[in-house]
């Protein structure tokens, strides 16, 4: 009998523990790997920023608005390719639990040159500009809520005070992120209308020439608008959108807190059952030495049956993770704070990694002591 | 006729090392699980228990938040004069028009900033919230561009201790008290007057306003009174239920909890079995030696089910204790209905150590059911000639 035809043997010996540990590793593998996507998913929308694009807002806070006359002086500045404006407008379309896109009012102009890796068939961009009632949307939420060119959809405002719903047309559907197709964005003009003209807007979003030109850039905004009304912080989308993410609270460390009882907790579990499972096989131990066998053969042997079962279990969580992720419509659980969560490769090696670690230990210290009992002891032995 | 507790005792003790791998892991389990919830429960505490029953918040129909609402000037001279609206000795209502903004602050030990909330408040502004008294420093005065902070708010922000300088609305702000609000959601706010801030943010409205009634009946009446003049177009409703709708907020931190109880318990219960069957398997010959002397099958089934569920309390308890440091632990995340930071702190109360006792037994029964039952379906005969 070969060595793997023996290990697989003795996983078999006690079918029913062997299925209960590695269901146990399956389901605590499964619960790290979700949360650690979670958190990689932050991490990704962060670093998914161009690195090229700057967003002006009101010094004080993104609740204040900055006056409309501040782009043309952006505009001005050498090294700014392209300037829209971004205003949130958190309006409800048809009802809360459907409201699962951000609405941005911006340039119609200049959106697609802030955004540069956004796709959008050029007639649709056309008639996205001709027409001030008109609006573009995500491929992903566009499909969600099977909106097609043409259709009209209303949004009704929530929190800002404006005098009449926001009647728009469908114009255009757009590929390729500004937050995974997730958002939709009508004109400035419009929004200024039924607001009564203030003539403020929410952002700025500045695409810059080169990436030497981001730091000069940004402070030469900031030094343009120190002593008005309305100062500015000028920051990368990076920066800026990690400000969202600190808002959150400290993610990180609740998440490596928790991860790391689990894996404390596996310890145990897989350390019990193999502690178990050699405990019944000492004598059989003792007449594999008698017979010959090296002790660090026996030794190795075991833990591969270690091995077997939690990197099983790992395998079975990760994969659980992953279909059960790629399937679920995170947007409309989160009110399109999460858009997708994906199980990615490496995180699935981390978790099947944490398995095996758990499997060499939990199986390590028994199979260790295992071996070193002397045969003559190891066959008087009564379990 | 049950077999005597004594019996489980010795036996658990006979397989030591096994028995504490198990009851640890299904420590661990049970404190995750309430740490997670404790979190939750923190942030609802301070959202829940801000704000007195007798004060009523009017602001705009239809604004989410005070963030978003406006009351002019000509409603708080009239709301404040409503009959019903207590007064002091000296004949001054008990009211406040508030203005409420956001401004962004860097963390301690960070450059990231994080929004926080700033509220100007009318003299009688501090009357109305008697739980929030000042720990340091003094009130600020009005017209001076003074600010105090809450203590918790400046542990964890720069610019915010006493006698820092914090640049927002016009120019700088000089920190001249500390205050403790009792845990509520003003432990995450700024506090200044109300003129001052209105003149800093050209502000010709108020962004709510709060009034003291008389009694219960008197604060009905009050409301109903702002809900049916129109020409305000404004609500009203106590203060109290503007702030139990933002539990919202711990929404998202309760389902993660409950998501990791779920699997990591029904993880714990396979260990739980596994152990169990463990116990039944090493003691096959005792069981049915037990059968012989006429203990009935039930009793055998009982006496392992009061073992697992034993396991599983101890579990319980080391999970409990193991959890207890964190309370009180302060943190904070978004709200995002005011948009800004709310700082809390982790509370673990006996509700939820309850809680965490009551998944711990859940563990055991359901881990010990399925052994527990093999050992009572033995056959006392076959099992003897065993081994």
């Amino acid at each position: 009998m070969s060595y793997a035809g023996f290990t697989w043997k003795n996983v078999r010996r006690n079918t029913r523990r062997a299925i209960l540990t590695m269901l146990s590793v399956a389901l605590a593998v499964f619960v790290m790997v979700t949360l650690v996507s979670f958190v990689a998913q932050i991490d990704r929308n962060v670093n998914e920023a161009s690195p090229l694009r700057l967003i002006t807002r009101h010094a004080v806070s993104l609740t204040n608005f900055l006056p409309e006359r501040y782009r043309a002086q952006i505009e001005r500045i050498p090294g700014v390719v392209a300037v829209t404006e971004l205003s949130w407008f958190g309006g409800i379309y048809i009802d809360e639990a459907r409201t699962d896109f951000a609405q941005f009012a911006c340039d119609p102009r200049t959106l697609f040159d802030v955004f540069t890796e956004v796709t959008i068939p050029p007639d649709q961009k056309e008639a996205f500009q001709r027409e001030r009632t008109a609006a573009v949307i995500g491929r992903s939420k566009a499909e969600k809520h099977r909106l097609k060119i043409g259709d009209r959809i209303t949004l009704r405002p929530r929190d800002i005070p404006v005098a009449a719903p926001l009647e728009l047309t469908i114009r255009g559907i757009f590929e390729g992120t500004i937050n995974n197709e997730a958002q939709l964005f009508f004109h400035r003009e419009y929004l200024e209308e039924v607001m009564g003209r203030p003539g403020v807007a929410g952002t700025y979003w500045i695409r810059v020439d080169s990436v030497d030109s981001v730091s000069r850039v940004s402070e030469a905004i900031d030094a343009l608008f120190q002593n008005t009304d309305a100062p500015t912080k000028t920051e990368t989308e990076r920066a800026f959108t990690m400000g969202f993410v600190s808002m959150l609270g400290d993610l990180k460390q609740l998440v490596a807190t928790i991860s790391s009882a689990i894996i404390f907790s596996l310890l145990l579990v897989t350390g019990n059952t193999m502690a178990m499972s050699v405990r019944e096989r000492i004598r059989e131990i003792a007449i594999l030495t008698s017979l010959g066998f090296r002790r660090g053969t026996i030794f190795w042997l075991l833990v591969a049956e270690g091995l077997l079962i939690t990197v099983s279990g790992g395998l079975l969580g990760c994969l659980s993770a992953r279909l059960i992720f790629g399937a679920l419509d995170l947007g409309a659980f989160s009110q399109g704070f999460f858009q997708q969560v994906t199980v990615t490769g490496p995180i699935i090696a981390a978790g099947l990694a944490v398995s095996a670690a758990v499997g060499i230990v939990s199986a390590g210290i028994p199979a260790y002591r295992a071996a070193s009992v002397p045969v003559a002891e190891g066959l008087r032995y009564v379990g | 006729m049950a077999i005597p507790l004594k019996y489980n005792l010795r036996s658990v003790l006979v397989r030591r090392v096994s028995t504490l791998l198990t009851v640890l892991s299904i420590a661990l389990v049970v404190a995750v699980t309430i740490g997670v919830m404790a979190l939750a429960t923190g942030l609802e505490t301070a959202l829940v228990s801000t704000g007195d029953p007798l004060n009523i918040l009017v602001r705009r129909r239809g604004a989410d938040s005070e963030l978003s609402s406006l009351v002019t000037r000509d409603a708080w001279q009239i709301l404040r004069y409503l009959p019903g609206v207590k007064t002091r000795p000296d004949g001054e209502p008990l009211a406040s028009a508030d203005i409420v903004v956001v401004i962004n602050l860097p963390r301690r030990g960070s450059a990231q900033g994080a929004n926080v909330t700033v509220r100007g408040l009318s003299p009688q502004g501090m009357a109305l919230r008697p739980h929030v008294r000042l720990v340091a420093g003094r009130m600020f005065q009005p017209g001076l561009r003074e600010v105090i902070v809450s203590r918790r708010l400046s542990e964890r922000f720069q610019q915010t201790s006493l006698g820092d300088r914090l640049r927002f609305g016009k120019g700088e702000w000089t920190v001249v008290g500390v205050f403790d609000a009792g845990q509520t959601a003003f432990d995450s706010e700024i506090w200044t007057d109300v003129n001052q801030l209105a003149s800093d943010y050209n502000r010709q409205f108020y962004s709510s306003v709060l009034l003291r009634a008389t009694d219960e009946a008197a604060a009905r009446e009050i409301i109903a009174r702002v809900e049916s003049e129109r020409r305000f177009n404004l609500t009203a409703e106590p203060e109290t239920e503007y702030f139990r709708e933002q539990t919202r907020a711990a929404g998202p931190i309760k389902a993660m909890g409950m998501f990791i109880a779920f699997i990591l318990g029904i993880g714990a219960c396979f260990a739980a079995m596994n152990t169990m069957y463990a116990a039944v398997t090493y003691r096959t010959r005792e069981i049915a030696t037990l059968r012989v002397l006429g203990f009935p099958r039930w009793s055998i089934l009982l006496s392992f089910m009061v073992e697992s569920v034993l396991l599983a309390l101890v579990g319980g308890v080391i999970g409990c204790l193991l959890v207890l440091p964190v309370n009180g632990v302060t943190t904070g995340t978004a709200n995002w209905q005011t948009f800004s930071e709310i700082a809390f702190a982790f509370r673990v109360t006996p509700r939820l150590l309850l809680a965490g006792m009551i998944f711990a037994i859940l563990i055991g029964l359901l881990g010990g059911f399925f052994p527990a039952r093999q050992a009572a379906r033995q056959t006392p005969v076959l099992a003897l000639r065993q081994g």
